[in-house]
């Protein structure tokens, strides 16, 4: 079962996100801090990584460029999501290193097959879908 | 005439004098030889008449000594008239001691007594002339005195010689006198004639041959003179050439001088006047020979030429005592014309004579006189008006007060104004802090909200009865409407802070048009509406993202509003050519657009609220309006990204309770 690391202090968040991607056959670890989910990710090798941008302590963009310079695989696909939706905040999201980011709310039924759209189309790696 | 020639020539030339004092010195000298040379042998021939006729007496005496002491008066006569035939003899006679002719070679002389014998016995010569040497000897007897012996001795022959030598001595003399004035003509007329050359050139350069000179050679005294005389004259014709080309300069600049210049002399006579005097003043050198005649024409009234002439005679007087020019001095000069010319005339003394120059100041006079007078206007003027000036400037002190008041409450106001705008951007600066807040704390709760129905409206955690799904798809929807609130809200504040860019794609607009249909598609058949696509293939540069959110914007409101009936959305091509009006609205962007329509059958927009349909919060009262539920910013926003990102505009057209049509006319590229 391939792992998925999530990154998320919500836990209502995390939750519904955890659902989705059980429901495509996923097992999912997470954290809710960056330090933490640098350390996991190192551990853990996950498939890819859900990022929430707001975290306590060191925030999502940080945790993306922390993961980037790490010793865990730097081309593990990291999806942002994230409530900031004003202008510029994509940018910032991509610049810091991530492949994909979407905005909340989040559509449990077409998130996880629009995630492997977005990690095909920027990594050109290979995902069967689950359905 | 002659004689004054010959005078003349011989006073006056070299040659003559030379000729003169030769000729005069030599016959003065052979006079005199001739005349000593005569006189000489004249004083020699009656010397020896003087001898031989003492030595005939003598003998005479001695030889009748005897007889005379004897009285033998026979004797005597023989001893007489042996001696008859001696030369030139003109008479021997024996006389007693009392003066008794004894003895006489004329007889008839006998008897007859002298009186002119010596008183003394001694030998003495009693006449001595050429013509007769008559010499008395006495007869002497054993140292007694006994008689004389008297023989006189003519010179007839003698004489004949002594005149002819006188003669030839004459003719000698006056012979020398002519050859000698021959030869001292001909002596001088050589010496004279390398002179006369000299002369000649002298004449021809004095008839006016001024390339004249001498030709001689050679050392004398006449080469010499003829070298420095041609070195004279070609200094001279040096001299003459700088003199003439220096008058020529001077006779030019006199004459074409730009200023009237006159030269008078110290008599008074205007000995020249140049062209610029005669064209200025009129007057020709015969109206105005002289200074008076000058004067009386061109200062014709009385008393003022009386000062004039005084002023320029003192002026004169100055500039002589001080060896200076004459002093410019201001006059007014009457023309031939009558006109009266202001001239200065200052003038240069040359020797006694002066060189006077004008100086019109006519026209500067003139010049000067209106502006006198145009200040003197000008003057008035300004006084007048700065007493306007003052009354008008009393009566606005008044104002200016009043005004002064007004001016202090603007920049209070101004001062409020600027407060209320730094209070405002802080405002506005609020706004957009709360406005991404919200975003914010808004979007954790709807993700809950949104995710948690949708997964247990789609039985994911367990099976649901119809009576939950409605519930639960009552809030599923309720939350999405609620976000489509936040994201229409970010959009205009984005819009509003100028913070939307647009992203250019290439797409077909048909796809697009497809794209917004599909997403109403189930709202409208859910409400029973035909929906219907009149689109053309066309590829379009421009924001695909915002050109979406505006169709699915424009239809979504389509479907609201229509409660029977259908939704037609069209896209066309119209050139921007065809309509001038558009073409200048969108002047920086040049091609084709493209005409998106989206028409519907539902209720329609009262002619009264057409100008509030594009305002934000804009809730249209209609029989639907209670039933339709929208945030309110939709067409604001659509306006919005058709007007600053997408460069169209908008326009829209409706009947109330027929209708609406919405029209966006958007480049093909921007």
């Amino acid at each position: 079962m391939k792992k998925v690391l999530v990154i998320e202090d919500n836990k209502d968040n995390l939750q519904l996100i955890s659902y989705a991607l059980a429901r495509s056959g996923y097992e999912v670890v997470s954290t809710g801090t960056g330090e933490e989910g640098v350390k996991l990710a190192i551990k853990e090798k996950p498939f890819f990584i859900i990022m929430d941008i707001n975290l306590p302590g060191i925030d999502g963009l940080e945790t993306t460029r922390r993961l980037r310079n790490s010793e865990a695989d730097g081309k593990i696909p990291i999806i942002a999501i994230t409530s900031y939706a004003m202008a510029g905040d994509a940018d910032r999201v991509l610049a810091a290193g991530c492949n994909a980011y979407f905005e909340k709310p989040i559509d449990p039924l077409t998130i996880v097959d629009n995630i492997h759209k977005a990690i095909r189309e920027n990594t050109g790696l290979r995902i069967q879908d689950s359905e | 005439m002659k004689l004054r020639d010959i005078h003349n020539f011989l006073s006056g030339t070299l040659r003559g004098r030379l000729i003169l004092g030769v000729a005069v010195v030599h016959a003065v000298m052979m006079t005199l030889f001739i005349t000593d040379l005569t006189l000489r042998q004249r004083s020699m021939l009656l010397d020896r008449q003087e001898e031989a006729a003492t030595a005939l007496s003598q003998s005479l005496s001695t030889s009748a000594a005897g007889w005379l002491a004897a009285d033998d008066i026979s004797g005597l006569q023989e001893l007489v008239e042996n001696q008859r035939h001696y030369p030139e003899l003109l008479f021997a006679m024996l006389i007693d001691k009392g003066g008794r002719v004894l003895a006489h070679t004329d007889k008839s002389r006998q008897g007859l007594y002298l009186l002119d014998l010596p008183k003394e016995a001694r030998q003495t010569v009693v006449s001595k002339t050429p013509d007769l040497v008559d010499v008395a000897v006495p007869a002497i007897l054993g140292g007694r005195h006994v008689g004389w012996a008297r023989v006189g001795i003519g010179q007839k022959t003698a004489g004949q010689k002594l005149r002819q030598i006188t003669r030839s001595g004459a003719l000698y003399a006056i012979a020398a006198i002519i050859l000698g004035t021959v030869i001292a003509s001909l002596i001088g007329r050589h010496l004279t004639r390398r002179l006369y050359a000299v002369q000649d050139t002298i004449n021809k350069v004095r008839a006016g041959n001024h390339r004249a000179r001498s030709s001689i050679t050679g050392n004398d005294e006449a080469a010499l003179l003829a070298r420095e005389f041609n070195d004279m004259l070609d200094a001279l014709s040096e001299h003459e050439a700088e003199l003439n080309s220096s008058e020529a300069r001077f006779t030019k600049l006199f004459n074409t001088a730009a200023v009237p210049l006159c030269f008078v002399n110290k008599e008074g006579v205007l000995v020249d006047f140049n062209d610029r005097f005669a064209q200025t003043f009129g007057y020709t050198h015969e109206e105005v020979p002289t200074l008076k005649e000058w004067w009386n024409l061109a200062y014709p009234d009385p008393a003022y030429r009386i000062r004039v002439v005084a002023t320029w005679e003192a002026a004169v007087r100055r500039a002589s005592e001080e060896k200076t020019d004459i002093e410019p001095i201001e006059y007014r000069v009457t023309c031939k014309s009558g006109e009266v010319r202001t001239m200065v005339i200052s003038g240069t003394t040359i020797d006694e004579d002066f060189l006077a120059i004008f100086f019109d100041i006519t026209e500067r006079k003139k010049a000067e006189e209106e502006i006198r007078m145009l200040t003197e206007e000008l003057e008035k003027r300004v006084t007048a008006r700065t007493a306007e000036l003052i009354k008008k400037s009393q009566e606005l002190e008044g104002s200016q007060k009043a005004l002064i008041n007004i001016v202090d409450d603007l920049n209070q106001k101004t001062w409020e104004l600027e407060q209320a705008n730094i209070k405002l951007k802080e405002l506005d600066r609020l706004k957009s802090m709360f406005i991404s807040s919200m975003s914010h704390e808004l979007r954790t709760p709807l993700n809950s909200i949104i995710g948690f129905s949708s997964i247990l409206l789609h039985e994911w955690l367990g099976p649901v009865n119809d009576e939950q799904k409605k519930n639960l798809a009552t809030v599923l929807r309720s939350g999405e409407h609620l976000l489509s609130l936040i994201n229409d809200v970010i959009d205009v504040s984005k819009i509003e802070a100028g913070k939307v860019e647009a992203f250019a794609d290439e797409f077909d607009i048909s796809d697009v048009i497809s794209e917004a249909v599909d997403l109403l598609a189930k709202n409208a058949e859910d409400k029973g509406l035909e929906l219907k696509i009149e689109a053309i293939h066309q590829i379009m540069r421009t924001d695909r993202r915002r050109l979406l959110q505006c169709v699915i914007n424009l239809l979504s409101n389509a479907v609201k509003f229509t409660v029977k009936g259908g939704v037609r959305v069209s896209a066309r091509l119209i050139s921007s050519n065809l309509n001038p009006e558009l073409r200048s609205r969108i002047s920086e962007l040049d091609g084709d657009f493209m005409e998106i329509s989206v028409t519907d059958t539902g209720v329609g927009i009262k002619a009264e609220d057409m100008s509030k349909l594009f305002q934000p919060f804009m809730r249209l009262e209609s029989t639907v309006g209670a039933a339709a539920s929208g945030t309110g910013l939709g067409l604001y926003l659509t306006n919005k990204l058709v007007a600053e990102i997408l460069k169209g505009d908008i326009i829209c057209s409706s009947r109330y309770g027929e209708g609406s049509s919405f029209t966006m006319r958007l480049p093909v590229k921007i």
